[in-house]
């Protein structure tokens, strides 16, 4: 009989003993897991919004709006290097409007449909901000070159009347991504586009002076990825 | 023969809403296409009337 109690009393030890080692180590798994990442993170997403244009009155006279939807998406990789991370992205606003003669600072619709695309290219690099405290919550901030495609066409166009070009210009992007699990997430942001020299050689931001082809868009993304 | 083409083009352009006549005559000079020295001259004044120009307008930046 106490032979068996030892024996019991051998056994409770050992499960005990057996457990407190394994306690570290399971707790050193669940460690891993909620630490951030440092391999390369690699993540896509869809964005929509809305892009207001800095060349507000030319796009008010021939839109006749000087803001519009925009859709688009792209990648993002996560480097291993604290939050630095790399995006390439696009995205797209079209509209059909109508030509219009400018005459004493007046708007003359002329009924000549025209459409205007833009398209843009933006390459960015940037920083997310990882706080313990709030592990979902990932603030960032980027800047980058944007690549800016302009496209405009109209009715009964002659030589030189339709464009299609490309410029250069650079980008500023704010925002915060929430994840709602550890690959989904929504995220919003507020992005400065500079593109001067675009516009602004015709039509009618030549005749407001208007030369620059960026503006202030205001996005959201959802995310999918790390 | 002047006045019958220029006429023309007046209703032109107010068929596409600019009535007023300070405006059609600022339309008419400013699309027009230029004849002799630059800018206004006594021989060709501003030049041709240009309807086609005028009534096709402005684009964006084209």
């Amino acid at each position: 009989m106490t032979q068996m109690t030892q024996i019991g009393r051998l056994s409770v030890l050992a499960v005990v003993a057996t457990m407190a080692m394994a306690l570290p180590a399971a707790a050193q798994t669940a460690t891993r897991r909620s630490a951030p990442s440092r391999g390369i993170e690699i993540g896509g997403y869809a964005m929509a919004g809305n892009f207001t244009f800095a060349a507000g009155d030319s796009f008010e006279a021939i839109l006749g709006t000087h803001s519009g939807t925009i859709l688009g998406g792209g990648a993002t990789v996560g480097l291993p290097w604290g939050g630095l991370f790399v995006d390439i992205g696009a995205w797209q606003h079209a509209a059909d409007g109508e030509r219009v003669v400018i005459l004493d600072g007046q708007v003359y619709p002329l009924g000549i449909p025209v459409k205007v695309s833009v398209v843009p290219l933006e390459i960015s690099a940037g920083w997310r901000f990882r706080f313990r405290r709030l592990p979902r919550l990932i603030p960032f901030a980027a800047a980058g070159y944007t690549s800016m495609g302009y496209q405009e066409t109209s009715s009964f166009a002659g030589a030189g009347e339709d464009g299609d070009e490309r410029f250069g210009g650079y980008h500023l992007r704010g925002g915060a991504e929430f994840k709602i699990t550890r690959w989904l997430g929504v995220a919003g942001e507020l992005a400065w586009t500079t593109v001067p020299g675009a516009i602004g050689n015709g039509g009618v931001s030549k005749a407001f002076n208007e030369d620059n082809l960026g503006g202030t868009s205001l996005r959201a993304r959802i995310t999918v990825g790390r | 023969m002047a006045t019958p083409h220029v006429s023309g083009f007046a209703a032109l352009l107010m068929q596409q809403g600019v009535t007023s006549p300070a405006a059609i005559e600022a339309a008419m000079k400013l699309y027009a296409t230029d004849k002799g020295a630059a800018g206004r001259d006594d021989l060709f004044g501003y030049g041709l009337i240009n309807p086609r120009a005028t009534l096709r307008g402005l684009g964006l930046a084209r």
